[in-house]
Protein backbone atom coordinates (compact mmCIF):
# COMPACT_ATOMS: atom_id res chain seq x y z
CA UNK A 1 0.00 0.00 0.00
CA UNK A 2 2.90 2.27 0.95
CA UNK A 3 5.07 1.68 -2.32
CA UNK A 4 1.48 1.48 -4.05
CA UNK A 5 1.47 4.95 -3.24
CA UNK A 6 4.80 6.14 -4.43
CA UNK A 7 5.89 5.92 -0.57
CA UNK A 8 8.42 3.86 1.57
CA UNK A 9 8.25 2.62 4.91
CA UNK A 10 10.40 4.94 6.59
CA UNK A 11 11.11 1.98 9.61
CA UNK A 12 11.84 -0.95 7.13
CA UNK A 13 15.81 -0.98 7.62
CA UNK A 14 16.69 1.55 9.99
CA UNK A 15 18.58 0.20 12.34
CA UNK A 16 17.72 -3.08 11.37
CA UNK A 17 13.83 -2.82 11.89
CA UNK A 18 13.48 -5.64 9.94
CA UNK A 19 9.50 -4.84 9.11
CA UNK A 20 7.59 -1.95 7.40
CA UNK A 21 5.61 -0.25 10.45
CA UNK A 22 5.30 -1.22 13.78
CA UNK A 23 2.46 -3.14 15.71
CA UNK A 24 2.49 -3.28 19.35
CA UNK A 25 0.12 -5.99 20.88
CA UNK A 26 -1.40 -5.24 24.85
CA UNK A 27 1.29 -5.12 27.55
CA UNK A 28 3.88 -4.32 24.50
CA UNK A 29 4.51 -0.75 24.68
CA UNK A 30 5.78 0.15 21.29
CA UNK A 31 8.10 -1.16 18.37
CA UNK A 32 6.69 -4.36 18.19
CA UNK A 33 7.94 -6.15 15.28
CA UNK A 34 4.88 -8.17 13.10
CA UNK A 35 5.09 -12.07 13.31
CA UNK A 36 2.89 -14.67 12.80
CA UNK A 37 0.91 -14.38 15.98
CA UNK A 38 -2.96 -14.12 15.19
CA UNK A 39 -4.90 -11.23 16.63
CA UNK A 40 -6.96 -12.67 19.35
CA UNK A 41 -10.63 -11.11 20.59
CA UNK A 42 -9.82 -8.49 22.96
CA UNK A 43 -6.89 -7.30 22.20
CA UNK A 44 -5.40 -4.03 21.54
CA UNK A 45 -2.92 -3.14 19.05
CA UNK A 46 -0.71 -0.15 17.58
CA UNK A 47 -0.15 0.26 14.79
CA UNK A 48 2.69 2.62 14.01
CA UNK A 49 3.35 3.76 10.56
CA UNK A 50 6.10 6.29 8.70
CA UNK A 51 6.17 6.80 5.23
CA UNK A 52 9.14 8.60 3.17
CA UNK A 53 7.69 10.78 0.48
CA UNK A 54 9.17 13.36 -1.66
CA UNK A 55 11.82 14.21 0.83
CA UNK A 56 10.11 13.91 4.38
CA UNK A 57 9.08 11.96 6.51
CA UNK A 58 5.57 11.86 8.51
CA UNK A 59 4.87 9.52 11.57
CA UNK A 60 1.63 8.56 12.88
CA UNK A 61 0.05 5.64 14.85
CA UNK A 62 -3.13 4.86 16.24
CA UNK A 63 -4.78 2.15 19.03
CA UNK A 64 -7.25 -0.18 17.63
CA UNK A 65 -9.76 -2.78 19.67
CA UNK A 66 -10.17 -6.19 18.33
CA UNK A 67 -13.37 -7.76 18.54
CA UNK A 68 -14.86 -7.16 22.07
CA UNK A 69 -12.72 -5.01 24.49
CA UNK A 70 -13.23 -4.72 27.89
CA UNK A 71 -13.88 -1.65 29.15
CA UNK A 72 -11.05 -0.74 30.92
CA UNK A 73 -9.14 -1.18 28.49
CA UNK A 74 -11.55 1.14 25.83
CA UNK A 75 -11.22 3.72 28.74
CA UNK A 76 -6.75 3.60 28.71
CA UNK A 77 -7.38 3.66 24.80
CA UNK A 78 -9.65 6.90 25.00
CA UNK A 79 -7.80 8.61 27.43
CA UNK A 80 -4.15 8.14 25.64
CA UNK A 81 -6.19 9.64 22.44
CA UNK A 82 -7.23 12.33 24.97
CA UNK A 83 -4.39 13.44 25.91
CA UNK A 84 -2.35 13.40 22.50
CA UNK A 85 -5.01 15.78 21.89
CA UNK A 86 -4.30 17.88 24.82
CA UNK A 87 -0.72 17.57 23.80
CA UNK A 88 -1.11 19.23 20.40
CA UNK A 89 -3.83 21.72 22.04
CA UNK A 90 -0.33 23.29 24.30
CA UNK A 91 1.00 23.86 20.99
CA UNK A 92 1.80 27.18 18.87
CA UNK A 93 4.97 29.19 18.18
CA UNK A 94 6.71 30.35 21.50
CA UNK A 95 5.10 27.64 23.87
CA UNK A 96 7.43 25.68 25.80
CA UNK A 97 8.03 22.66 25.03
CA UNK A 98 7.69 21.10 28.88
CA UNK A 99 3.93 22.22 28.24
CA UNK A 100 3.08 19.17 26.22
CA UNK A 101 4.31 17.18 29.09
CA UNK A 102 2.25 18.91 31.65
CA UNK A 103 -1.03 19.07 29.74
CA UNK A 104 -0.44 14.80 29.23
CA UNK A 105 0.64 14.38 32.87
CA UNK A 106 -2.34 16.45 34.37
CA UNK A 107 -5.16 14.57 31.89
CA UNK A 108 -3.55 10.92 32.18
CA UNK A 109 -3.32 11.37 35.94
CA UNK A 110 -6.75 12.04 36.56
CA UNK A 111 -7.54 8.41 35.48
CA UNK A 112 -5.09 7.03 37.41
CA UNK A 113 -2.73 6.03 34.21
CA UNK A 114 1.01 6.25 34.32
CA UNK A 115 2.86 8.39 30.95
CA UNK A 116 6.09 6.17 29.90
CA UNK A 117 9.23 8.85 30.23
CA UNK A 118 11.22 6.27 27.90
CA UNK A 119 9.74 7.19 24.33
CA UNK A 120 9.62 10.39 23.53
CA UNK A 121 8.11 12.51 20.62
CA UNK A 122 11.18 13.79 18.03
CA UNK A 123 11.27 16.27 15.24
CA UNK A 124 10.49 14.63 11.77
CA UNK A 125 10.87 15.84 8.14
CA UNK A 126 13.79 15.12 5.88
CA UNK A 127 15.00 12.82 8.69
CA UNK A 128 13.34 10.37 10.08
CA UNK A 129 14.19 11.54 14.20
CA UNK A 130 15.77 14.76 15.38
CA UNK A 131 15.43 17.48 17.41
CA UNK A 132 13.55 18.84 19.16
CA UNK A 133 12.92 15.91 22.18
CA UNK A 134 9.21 16.11 23.08
CA UNK A 135 8.55 14.50 26.45
CA UNK A 136 5.41 13.35 28.02
CA UNK A 137 5.63 13.20 31.34
CA UNK A 138 5.95 16.49 33.77
CA UNK A 139 10.05 17.54 32.84
CA UNK A 140 11.87 20.74 32.95
CA UNK A 141 13.12 20.97 29.28
CA UNK A 142 13.95 23.80 28.40
CA UNK A 143 13.18 25.67 25.02
CA UNK A 144 10.21 26.89 23.73
CA UNK A 145 8.40 25.89 19.87
CA UNK A 146 8.91 27.85 17.00
CA UNK A 147 7.03 28.74 13.93
CA UNK A 148 7.68 26.02 11.61
CA UNK A 149 8.99 23.35 13.62
CA UNK A 150 7.34 19.65 12.97
CA UNK A 151 7.64 17.54 15.21
CA UNK A 152 5.60 14.48 17.05
CA UNK A 153 3.95 13.99 20.40
CA UNK A 154 3.38 10.43 20.57
CA UNK A 155 2.54 9.78 24.36
CA UNK A 156 1.89 5.90 25.79
CA UNK A 157 -0.10 5.14 28.62
CA UNK A 158 0.37 2.11 30.62
CA UNK A 159 -2.43 0.73 32.95
CA UNK A 160 0.07 -0.36 35.41
CA UNK A 161 4.05 0.19 35.66
CA UNK A 162 5.82 2.63 32.75
CA UNK A 163 9.24 0.68 33.32
CA UNK A 164 9.95 -0.98 30.48
CA UNK A 165 11.59 -4.61 29.11
CA UNK A 166 13.06 -4.77 25.98
CA UNK A 167 12.62 -7.87 23.99
CA UNK A 168 16.64 -9.44 22.53
CA UNK A 169 15.55 -8.24 19.52
CA UNK A 170 16.45 -4.95 21.16
CA UNK A 171 13.19 -3.45 19.35
CA UNK A 172 10.20 -4.67 21.17
CA UNK A 173 9.50 -3.63 24.52
CA UNK A 174 6.97 -4.50 26.96
CA UNK A 175 5.78 -2.97 30.37
CA UNK A 176 7.74 -4.42 32.78
CA UNK A 177 4.24 -5.85 34.64
CA UNK A 178 2.61 -6.69 31.93
CA UNK A 179 0.15 -4.03 32.02
CA UNK A 180 -1.71 -3.17 28.88
CA UNK A 181 -0.41 0.04 27.07
CA UNK A 182 -2.07 2.61 24.37
CA UNK A 183 -0.53 4.61 22.38
CA UNK A 184 -1.73 7.68 19.90
CA UNK A 185 0.83 10.09 17.74
CA UNK A 186 0.77 12.76 15.38
CA UNK A 187 3.39 14.66 13.20
CA UNK A 188 2.15 18.37 13.63
CA UNK A 189 3.55 21.87 11.93
CA UNK A 190 3.78 24.36 14.90
CA UNK A 191 2.22 28.06 13.34
CA UNK A 192 1.77 31.28 15.08
CA UNK A 193 -1.40 30.35 16.42
CA UNK A 194 -1.44 26.49 17.36
CA UNK A 195 -0.70 23.46 15.47
CA UNK A 196 -1.55 22.05 12.50
CA UNK A 197 -2.04 18.00 12.57
CA UNK A 198 -0.19 16.51 9.41
CA UNK A 199 -0.77 13.46 9.39
CA UNK A 200 -4.64 13.34 9.81
CA UNK A 201 -6.92 12.00 7.24
CA UNK B 1 8.42 5.53 15.67
CA UNK B 2 8.87 6.68 19.42
CA UNK B 3 12.43 8.07 19.91
CA UNK B 4 14.14 6.11 22.90
CA UNK B 5 15.16 8.68 25.70
CA UNK B 6 17.76 7.41 28.50
CA UNK B 7 16.87 9.27 31.97
CA UNK B 8 20.09 9.43 34.05
CA UNK B 9 19.85 9.43 37.69
CA UNK B 10 17.62 12.09 39.27
CA UNK B 11 18.24 14.67 41.18
CA UNK B 12 15.62 17.04 43.45
CA UNK B 13 16.07 19.97 40.81
CA UNK B 14 15.89 18.24 37.75
CA UNK B 15 16.44 15.38 35.15
CA UNK B 16 19.53 14.94 33.07
CA UNK B 17 18.94 13.97 29.67
CA UNK B 18 21.10 12.17 27.47
CA UNK B 19 21.84 9.49 25.33
CA UNK B 20 23.95 6.73 27.08
CA UNK B 21 27.42 5.77 23.87
CA UNK B 22 26.22 2.63 25.24
CA UNK B 23 23.03 2.35 24.68
CA UNK B 24 21.47 -0.93 23.29
CA UNK B 25 18.76 1.04 21.52
CA UNK B 26 19.57 1.28 17.57
CA UNK B 27 17.37 4.57 17.86
CA UNK B 28 19.59 5.63 20.30
CA UNK B 29 22.45 5.63 17.74
CA UNK B 30 20.75 6.99 14.92
CA UNK B 31 19.44 10.10 16.44
CA UNK B 32 22.74 10.97 17.68
CA UNK B 33 24.12 10.00 14.09
CA UNK B 34 20.79 12.50 13.04
CA UNK B 35 21.89 15.32 15.35
CA UNK B 36 25.18 15.40 13.38
CA UNK B 37 23.78 16.20 10.13
CA UNK B 38 20.54 18.10 11.76
CA UNK B 39 20.93 21.90 13.20
CA UNK B 40 22.66 21.91 16.67
CA UNK B 41 19.90 22.67 19.01
CA UNK B 42 21.95 25.80 19.98
CA UNK B 43 21.52 27.47 17.17
CA UNK B 44 19.23 30.41 16.17
CA UNK B 45 16.08 30.39 15.55
CA UNK B 46 15.86 30.59 12.15
CA UNK B 47 17.66 27.74 11.61
CA UNK B 48 14.69 25.61 12.44
CA UNK B 49 12.65 27.36 9.53
CA UNK B 50 15.00 25.79 7.10
CA UNK B 51 14.61 21.96 6.71
CA UNK B 52 17.61 20.57 7.42
CA UNK B 53 19.79 18.49 4.80
CA UNK B 54 18.73 14.98 4.09
CA UNK B 55 20.98 11.99 4.81
CA UNK B 56 22.45 11.11 1.61
CA UNK B 57 23.54 7.69 2.33
CA UNK B 58 20.37 6.95 3.92
CA UNK B 59 18.43 8.46 1.08
CA UNK B 60 20.20 6.57 -1.43
CA UNK B 61 19.28 3.63 0.32
CA UNK B 62 15.92 4.61 0.79
CA UNK B 63 15.91 4.97 -3.03
CA UNK B 64 17.21 2.06 -4.22
CA UNK B 65 15.14 -0.29 -1.84
CA UNK B 66 11.84 2.10 -3.49
CA UNK B 67 12.96 0.98 -7.14
CA UNK B 68 13.41 -2.83 -5.97
CA UNK B 69 10.25 -2.69 -4.67
CA UNK B 70 8.54 -1.29 -7.34
CA UNK B 71 10.18 -3.29 -10.07
CA UNK B 72 8.43 -6.12 -7.58
CA UNK B 73 4.96 -4.99 -7.51
CA UNK B 74 4.68 -3.23 -11.35
CA UNK B 75 2.30 -5.30 -12.76
CA UNK B 76 3.22 -6.91 -16.54
CA UNK B 77 2.02 -4.57 -19.15
CA UNK B 78 -1.22 -5.47 -20.79
CA UNK B 79 -1.05 -7.69 -23.83
CA UNK B 80 -2.83 -5.19 -25.62
CA UNK B 81 -0.74 -2.04 -25.74
CA UNK B 82 -0.22 -1.13 -28.58
CA UNK B 83 -3.59 -1.05 -29.23
CA UNK B 84 -4.10 1.11 -26.14
CA UNK B 85 -1.41 3.21 -27.51
CA UNK B 86 -3.83 4.44 -30.54
CA UNK B 87 -5.41 6.96 -30.97
CA UNK B 88 -9.08 7.08 -31.98
CA UNK B 89 -7.51 9.72 -35.16
CA UNK B 90 -5.58 6.93 -36.19
CA UNK B 91 -8.33 4.39 -36.02
CA UNK B 92 -10.45 6.19 -38.04
CA UNK B 93 -7.46 7.18 -40.48
CA UNK B 94 -6.96 3.31 -41.36
CA UNK B 95 -10.33 2.44 -41.18
CA UNK B 96 -11.27 5.18 -44.11
CA UNK B 97 -7.98 4.33 -45.76
CA UNK B 98 -9.54 0.76 -46.20
CA UNK B 99 -12.45 1.75 -47.19
CA UNK B 100 -10.42 3.75 -50.10
CA UNK B 101 -8.91 0.67 -51.27
CA UNK B 102 -12.15 -1.04 -51.82
CA UNK B 103 -13.58 1.74 -54.55
CA UNK B 104 -14.02 1.30 -57.86
CA UNK B 105 -11.92 3.10 -60.36
CA UNK B 106 -14.36 5.87 -60.60
CA UNK B 107 -14.17 6.00 -56.70
CA UNK B 108 -10.30 6.03 -56.92
CA UNK B 109 -10.54 9.40 -58.98
CA UNK B 110 -12.76 10.59 -56.25
CA UNK B 111 -10.62 9.85 -53.53
CA UNK B 112 -7.76 11.83 -54.60
CA UNK B 113 -9.70 14.40 -52.90
CA UNK B 114 -9.35 13.00 -50.04
CA UNK B 115 -11.43 14.27 -47.50
CA UNK B 116 -9.05 15.72 -44.17
CA UNK B 117 -10.10 13.27 -41.00
CA UNK B 118 -12.01 16.19 -39.15
CA UNK B 119 -14.34 15.93 -42.39
CA UNK B 120 -14.29 12.16 -42.16
CA UNK B 121 -16.13 12.86 -38.41
CA UNK B 122 -18.06 15.16 -39.62
CA UNK B 123 -19.66 13.31 -41.49
CA UNK B 124 -20.88 10.72 -38.86
CA UNK B 125 -22.57 13.47 -37.13
CA UNK B 126 -26.39 13.61 -37.47
CA UNK B 127 -27.91 15.83 -40.20
CA UNK B 128 -28.52 19.06 -38.97
CA UNK B 129 -32.24 19.04 -40.77
CA UNK B 130 -32.83 15.54 -39.12
CA UNK B 131 -35.58 15.86 -36.01
CA UNK B 132 -34.56 15.07 -32.33
CA UNK B 133 -36.99 15.06 -30.22
CA UNK B 134 -34.26 15.03 -27.02
CA UNK B 135 -32.90 18.87 -28.15
CA UNK B 136 -34.02 21.45 -25.88
CA UNK B 137 -34.20 23.70 -28.35
CA UNK B 138 -37.12 22.10 -30.64
CA UNK B 139 -38.82 20.62 -27.27
CA UNK B 140 -41.19 23.30 -27.14
CA UNK B 141 -42.11 23.60 -30.47
CA UNK B 142 -43.07 19.86 -30.67
CA UNK B 143 -44.82 19.96 -26.76
CA UNK B 144 -46.86 22.59 -28.69
CA UNK B 145 -47.64 20.54 -31.84
CA UNK B 146 -48.72 17.86 -29.97
CA UNK B 147 -51.10 19.76 -27.53
CA UNK B 148 -52.67 20.91 -31.25
CA UNK B 149 -52.77 17.75 -32.46
CA UNK B 150 -54.64 16.60 -29.36
CA UNK B 151 -57.28 19.29 -29.32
Amino acid sequence: MIIDAGAYPSPLGYGGFPKSVCTSVNECMCHGIPDSRQLQNGDIINIDVTVYLDGYHGDTSKTFFCGEVGDELKNLVKVTEECLEKGIAACKDGALFRKIGKRISEHAEKYGYGVVERFVGHGVGTVFHSEPIIMHNRNEKAGRMIEGQTFTIEPILSMGSIDSITWPDNWTTITADGSPAAQFEHTILITKTGAEILTKC
Amino acid sequence: MALVLRLGSRSRRRSVLFFSTNSNSPLSSLFNDNLKQSSPSNTTRSSFRTPPNSQPGFTDDINKNLHEFRARTTAPPPQQTSFQKQTIRDYLRRNFDQLDQNQTETAKKASRQRLSVEEKLGMLRPEETKKDWFSVSERPGMMRKMEEEEE
